[in-house]
Protein backbone atom coordinates (compact mmCIF):
# COMPACT_ATOMS: atom_id res chain seq x y z
CA UNK A 1 0.00 0.00 0.00
CA UNK A 2 1.15 3.54 -1.12
CA UNK A 3 1.94 5.59 2.06
CA UNK A 4 1.81 8.95 -0.02
CA UNK A 5 -1.82 7.42 -1.04
CA UNK A 6 -2.95 6.67 2.80
CA UNK A 7 -1.66 9.80 4.10
CA UNK A 8 -3.97 11.53 1.12
CA UNK A 9 -6.92 9.05 2.03
CA UNK A 10 -6.43 10.55 6.00
CA UNK A 11 -6.30 14.11 5.06
CA UNK A 12 -9.74 13.70 2.70
CA UNK A 13 -11.09 11.72 5.71
CA UNK A 14 -10.10 14.65 8.23
CA UNK A 15 -11.61 17.11 5.91
CA UNK A 16 -15.15 15.44 6.09
CA UNK A 17 -14.82 15.36 10.06
CA UNK A 18 -13.13 18.56 10.06
CA UNK A 19 -10.66 17.31 11.98
CA UNK A 20 -7.47 20.02 11.48
CA UNK A 21 -4.97 18.32 13.45
CA UNK A 22 -4.85 14.29 13.74
CA UNK A 23 -2.38 14.10 15.79
CA UNK A 24 -4.19 15.99 18.95
CA UNK A 25 -7.15 14.53 17.85
CA UNK A 26 -5.15 10.82 18.67
CA UNK A 27 -2.84 12.23 21.64
CA UNK A 28 -6.10 13.75 23.51
CA UNK A 29 -8.09 10.89 23.13
CA UNK A 30 -5.02 8.18 24.23
CA UNK A 31 -3.88 10.84 27.01
CA UNK A 32 -6.55 12.74 27.92
CA UNK A 33 -8.44 9.13 28.08
CA UNK A 34 -11.76 10.83 25.85
CA UNK A 35 -13.99 8.70 24.46
CA UNK A 36 -15.51 10.55 22.18
CA UNK A 37 -12.35 11.62 20.94
CA UNK A 38 -11.47 7.64 20.35
CA UNK A 39 -14.76 7.40 18.45
CA UNK A 40 -13.83 9.94 15.93
CA UNK A 41 -10.44 8.39 15.73
CA UNK A 42 -12.56 5.02 14.90
CA UNK A 43 -14.37 6.51 12.27
CA UNK A 44 -11.22 8.66 10.93
CA UNK A 45 -9.34 5.20 10.11
CA UNK A 46 -12.74 3.45 8.72
CA UNK A 47 -13.39 6.72 5.97
CA UNK A 48 -9.75 6.84 5.07
CA UNK A 49 -10.04 3.05 4.23
CA UNK A 50 -13.35 2.76 2.51
CA UNK A 51 -11.53 6.42 1.03
CA UNK A 52 -9.03 4.15 -0.46
CA UNK A 53 -10.88 1.38 -2.07
CA UNK A 54 -13.11 4.08 -3.20
CA UNK A 55 -16.40 1.60 -1.42
CA UNK A 56 -18.17 1.49 1.72
CA UNK A 57 -18.11 -1.38 4.13
CA UNK A 58 -19.68 -2.73 7.05
CA UNK A 59 -17.83 -2.24 10.25
CA UNK A 60 -17.85 -3.46 13.64
CA UNK A 61 -15.44 -1.94 15.99
CA UNK A 62 -14.25 -1.75 19.81
CA UNK A 63 -12.13 1.18 21.92
CA UNK A 64 -10.28 -0.83 23.83
CA UNK A 65 -9.63 0.10 27.56
CA UNK A 66 -7.86 -1.16 30.44
CA UNK A 67 -10.34 -0.17 33.17
CA UNK A 68 -14.20 -2.20 32.08
CA UNK A 69 -15.81 0.80 34.86
CA UNK A 70 -14.06 3.86 33.69
CA UNK A 71 -14.07 3.19 30.51
CA UNK A 72 -11.26 5.16 29.77
CA UNK A 73 -9.38 4.27 26.31
CA UNK A 74 -6.29 3.09 26.55
CA UNK A 75 -4.94 3.53 22.66
CA UNK A 76 -6.05 0.04 21.26
CA UNK A 77 -8.47 -0.02 19.04
CA UNK A 78 -10.02 -2.88 16.94
CA UNK A 79 -12.05 -3.24 13.81
CA UNK A 80 -14.26 -5.74 11.35
CA UNK A 81 -14.86 -5.28 8.29
CA UNK A 82 -17.29 -6.88 6.04
CA UNK A 83 -18.10 -6.85 2.60
CA UNK A 84 -21.33 -4.92 2.42
CA UNK A 85 -22.80 -7.14 -1.10
CA UNK A 86 -20.92 -10.72 -0.43
CA UNK A 87 -21.21 -10.98 3.49
CA UNK A 88 -17.29 -11.94 3.41
CA UNK A 89 -15.31 -10.83 6.66
CA UNK A 90 -12.65 -8.41 5.41
CA UNK A 91 -10.71 -8.33 8.34
CA UNK A 92 -9.88 -12.06 8.49
CA UNK A 93 -6.31 -13.43 9.25
CA UNK A 94 -4.52 -16.07 10.62
CA UNK A 95 -2.95 -15.07 13.96
CA UNK A 96 0.13 -17.03 14.38
CA UNK A 97 0.35 -15.35 18.32
CA UNK A 98 -2.95 -17.21 19.50
CA UNK A 99 -2.61 -19.74 16.72
CA UNK A 100 -6.47 -19.41 15.47
CA UNK A 101 -8.33 -17.82 12.64
CA UNK A 102 -9.03 -13.95 13.95
CA UNK A 103 -11.98 -12.00 12.48
CA UNK A 104 -10.59 -8.89 13.45
CA UNK A 105 -7.62 -6.31 13.21
CA UNK A 106 -6.16 -4.56 15.81
CA UNK A 107 -4.02 -1.90 16.32
CA UNK A 108 -2.32 0.73 18.99
CA UNK A 109 -3.04 3.99 17.85
CA UNK A 110 -1.32 6.86 20.50
CA UNK A 111 0.13 9.00 17.43
CA UNK A 112 -0.37 10.61 14.01
CA UNK A 113 2.07 8.62 12.61
CA UNK A 114 0.07 4.81 14.30
CA UNK A 115 -2.90 5.96 12.48
CA UNK A 116 -0.83 6.17 9.11
CA UNK A 117 0.57 2.69 10.37
CA UNK A 118 -2.81 1.39 11.26
CA UNK A 119 -4.92 2.39 8.06
CA UNK A 120 -1.69 1.48 5.87
CA UNK A 121 -1.85 -2.16 7.86
CA UNK A 122 -5.63 -2.30 7.89
CA UNK A 123 -6.06 -1.91 4.14
CA UNK A 124 -3.18 -4.66 2.95
CA UNK A 125 -5.49 -7.05 5.01
CA UNK A 126 -8.87 -6.10 3.66
CA UNK A 127 -6.68 -6.08 -0.05
CA UNK A 128 -5.49 -9.43 0.62
CA UNK A 129 -8.67 -10.83 1.61
CA UNK A 130 -10.59 -9.39 -1.37
CA UNK A 131 -7.78 -10.64 -3.98
CA UNK A 132 -8.23 -14.15 -1.94
CA UNK A 133 -12.02 -13.63 -3.05
CA UNK A 134 -11.24 -12.57 -6.47
CA UNK A 135 -8.76 -16.17 -7.13
CA UNK A 136 -11.89 -18.37 -5.58
CA UNK B 1 -20.62 -26.36 -3.04
CA UNK B 2 -22.34 -28.39 -0.08
CA UNK B 3 -24.48 -26.82 2.62
CA UNK B 4 -24.30 -27.15 5.97
CA UNK B 5 -27.87 -27.84 7.83
CA UNK B 6 -27.27 -27.27 11.45
CA UNK B 7 -30.16 -29.42 14.25
CA UNK B 8 -30.40 -28.41 17.65
CA UNK B 9 -33.39 -28.59 20.61
CA UNK B 10 -33.33 -26.48 23.39
CA UNK B 11 -32.07 -29.17 25.10
CA UNK B 12 -29.07 -29.68 23.32
CA UNK B 13 -28.39 -26.25 24.13
CA UNK B 14 -28.75 -26.45 27.60
CA UNK B 15 -26.16 -29.56 27.23
CA UNK B 16 -24.22 -27.55 25.34
CA UNK B 17 -23.48 -24.67 27.54
CA UNK B 18 -23.14 -26.98 30.73
CA UNK B 19 -20.35 -28.60 29.14
CA UNK B 20 -18.68 -25.28 28.21
CA UNK B 21 -19.15 -24.13 31.91
CA UNK B 22 -17.46 -27.90 33.17
CA UNK B 23 -14.55 -27.51 30.48
CA UNK B 24 -13.89 -23.84 31.95
CA UNK B 25 -14.05 -24.96 35.12
CA UNK B 26 -11.29 -27.28 34.52
CA UNK B 27 -9.14 -24.95 32.80
CA UNK B 28 -9.58 -22.07 34.95
CA UNK B 29 -8.39 -22.00 38.96
CA UNK B 30 -12.45 -21.51 39.66
CA UNK B 31 -13.53 -20.26 42.43
CA UNK B 32 -17.21 -21.45 41.29
CA UNK B 33 -18.66 -24.38 41.46
CA UNK B 34 -22.18 -23.89 38.96
CA UNK B 35 -22.90 -21.63 36.27
CA UNK B 36 -25.67 -20.44 38.35
CA UNK B 37 -23.73 -19.31 41.23
CA UNK B 38 -20.95 -17.79 38.85
CA UNK B 39 -23.83 -15.41 37.46
CA UNK B 40 -24.88 -14.53 40.94
CA UNK B 41 -21.30 -12.90 41.25
CA UNK B 42 -21.34 -11.77 37.54
CA UNK B 43 -24.93 -10.22 38.59
CA UNK B 44 -23.24 -8.18 41.08
CA UNK B 45 -19.70 -7.90 39.71
CA UNK B 46 -19.70 -7.35 36.18
CA UNK B 47 -18.57 -3.44 36.26
CA UNK B 48 -15.33 -5.07 38.45
CA UNK B 49 -12.22 -4.93 36.05
CA UNK B 50 -10.88 -7.67 37.71
CA UNK B 51 -14.04 -9.93 37.43
CA UNK B 52 -13.43 -12.52 34.83
CA UNK B 53 -15.96 -12.11 32.44
CA UNK B 54 -16.54 -15.49 30.58
CA UNK B 55 -19.91 -14.68 29.10
CA UNK B 56 -18.66 -14.69 25.45
CA UNK B 57 -16.31 -17.40 26.22
CA UNK B 58 -19.16 -19.79 27.16
CA UNK B 59 -21.97 -18.82 24.45
CA UNK B 60 -19.65 -19.03 21.49
CA UNK B 61 -18.35 -22.62 22.89
CA UNK B 62 -21.86 -23.62 23.32
CA UNK B 63 -22.11 -22.22 19.65
CA UNK B 64 -19.35 -24.11 18.54
CA UNK B 65 -20.34 -27.32 20.18
CA UNK B 66 -23.60 -27.48 18.21
CA UNK B 67 -22.15 -26.46 14.76
CA UNK B 68 -19.43 -29.08 15.57
CA UNK B 69 -16.73 -26.67 14.71
CA UNK B 70 -14.32 -23.63 15.19
CA UNK B 71 -15.57 -20.60 14.11
CA UNK B 72 -13.61 -17.30 13.83
CA UNK B 73 -15.54 -14.59 16.26
CA UNK B 74 -15.11 -10.77 17.89
CA UNK B 75 -17.73 -10.08 21.08
CA UNK B 76 -17.98 -6.13 21.59
CA UNK B 77 -18.99 -5.63 25.43
CA UNK B 78 -21.67 -2.93 24.91
CA UNK B 79 -20.81 0.15 26.57
CA UNK B 80 -22.62 3.49 28.13
CA UNK B 81 -21.15 6.40 29.79
CA UNK B 82 -22.39 4.15 32.60
CA UNK B 83 -20.21 1.65 32.04
CA UNK B 84 -21.15 -1.75 31.05
CA UNK B 85 -24.58 -2.21 29.44
CA UNK B 86 -25.21 -6.24 30.08
CA UNK B 87 -25.08 -6.13 26.05
CA UNK B 88 -22.88 -8.41 24.13
CA UNK B 89 -22.46 -8.16 20.36
CA UNK B 90 -21.52 -10.75 18.54
CA UNK B 91 -19.77 -11.20 15.19
CA UNK B 92 -19.31 -14.77 13.75
CA UNK B 93 -17.05 -15.73 10.68
CA UNK B 94 -17.18 -19.02 8.90
CA UNK B 95 -12.79 -19.71 8.84
CA UNK B 96 -13.51 -22.26 5.91
CA UNK B 97 -15.11 -19.45 3.56
CA UNK B 98 -14.21 -15.96 5.40
CA UNK B 99 -18.45 -15.53 5.53
CA UNK B 100 -19.70 -13.31 8.06
CA UNK B 101 -22.19 -15.82 9.56
CA UNK B 102 -23.97 -13.29 11.32
CA UNK B 103 -24.06 -10.63 8.22
CA UNK B 104 -28.31 -10.21 7.19
CA UNK B 105 -30.17 -7.90 5.12
CA UNK B 106 -33.69 -7.05 5.06
CA UNK B 107 -35.95 -4.03 3.92
CA UNK B 108 -38.81 -2.62 5.58
CA UNK B 109 -40.68 -0.64 2.94
CA UNK B 110 -38.87 -2.60 -0.36
CA UNK B 111 -36.59 0.15 -1.03
CA UNK B 112 -34.15 0.58 1.70
CA UNK B 113 -31.64 -2.33 2.83
CA UNK B 114 -30.57 -2.62 6.31
CA UNK B 115 -27.49 -4.39 6.67
CA UNK B 116 -26.06 -5.88 9.82
CA UNK B 117 -23.03 -7.88 10.99
CA UNK B 118 -23.60 -8.63 14.43
CA UNK B 119 -26.19 -9.91 16.64
CA UNK B 120 -26.59 -8.68 20.23
CA UNK B 121 -28.31 -9.55 23.29
CA UNK B 122 -28.44 -8.66 26.90
CA UNK B 123 -27.21 -11.83 29.64
CA UNK B 124 -28.32 -10.88 33.16
CA UNK B 125 -29.90 -14.53 33.94
CA UNK B 126 -29.16 -17.98 32.39
CA UNK B 127 -32.11 -17.99 30.43
CA UNK B 128 -30.38 -15.17 28.32
CA UNK B 129 -27.35 -17.00 27.52
CA UNK B 130 -29.64 -19.60 25.97
CA UNK B 131 -32.02 -17.27 24.37
CA UNK B 132 -28.55 -15.61 22.90
CA UNK B 133 -26.96 -19.00 22.07
CA UNK B 134 -30.22 -19.82 20.29
CA UNK B 135 -30.00 -16.48 18.34
CA UNK B 136 -26.77 -16.76 16.97
CA UNK B 137 -27.45 -20.51 16.07
CA UNK B 138 -30.58 -19.50 13.74
CA UNK B 139 -28.53 -16.54 12.45
CA UNK B 140 -25.58 -19.23 11.92
CA UNK B 141 -28.16 -21.95 10.26
CA UNK B 142 -29.95 -19.05 8.01
CA UNK B 143 -26.61 -18.24 7.03
CA UNK B 144 -25.15 -21.65 6.25
CA UNK B 145 -28.10 -22.78 4.17
CA UNK B 146 -28.18 -19.88 1.37
CA UNK B 147 -25.12 -18.95 -1.30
Amino acid sequence: MDREKVLQALREAQAEYDIKDLDRLVREAWEEGDVLYAEIVVELIERAVEILFNQHFLWVHIVESEDCEEWIPDGWYSFVAVHPETGQCLTFFNDPVYRRRSASFRARIRSADDAVDAVMRLAELIEQNLKSRAVE
Amino acid sequence: MQLEQLTYTEEQIKQAIEETWRELLQEVDAEYYSLEEYLEHYRKYWDDPDFPNDIPEIIMRAVEKIVGRPLSWYCELVRDPAGFTGEYSFVVVDPKTQKCLTYREYTSDGVNVHRFINVAGTVVYYEDIVRLVTRLLNQIQSALTTE
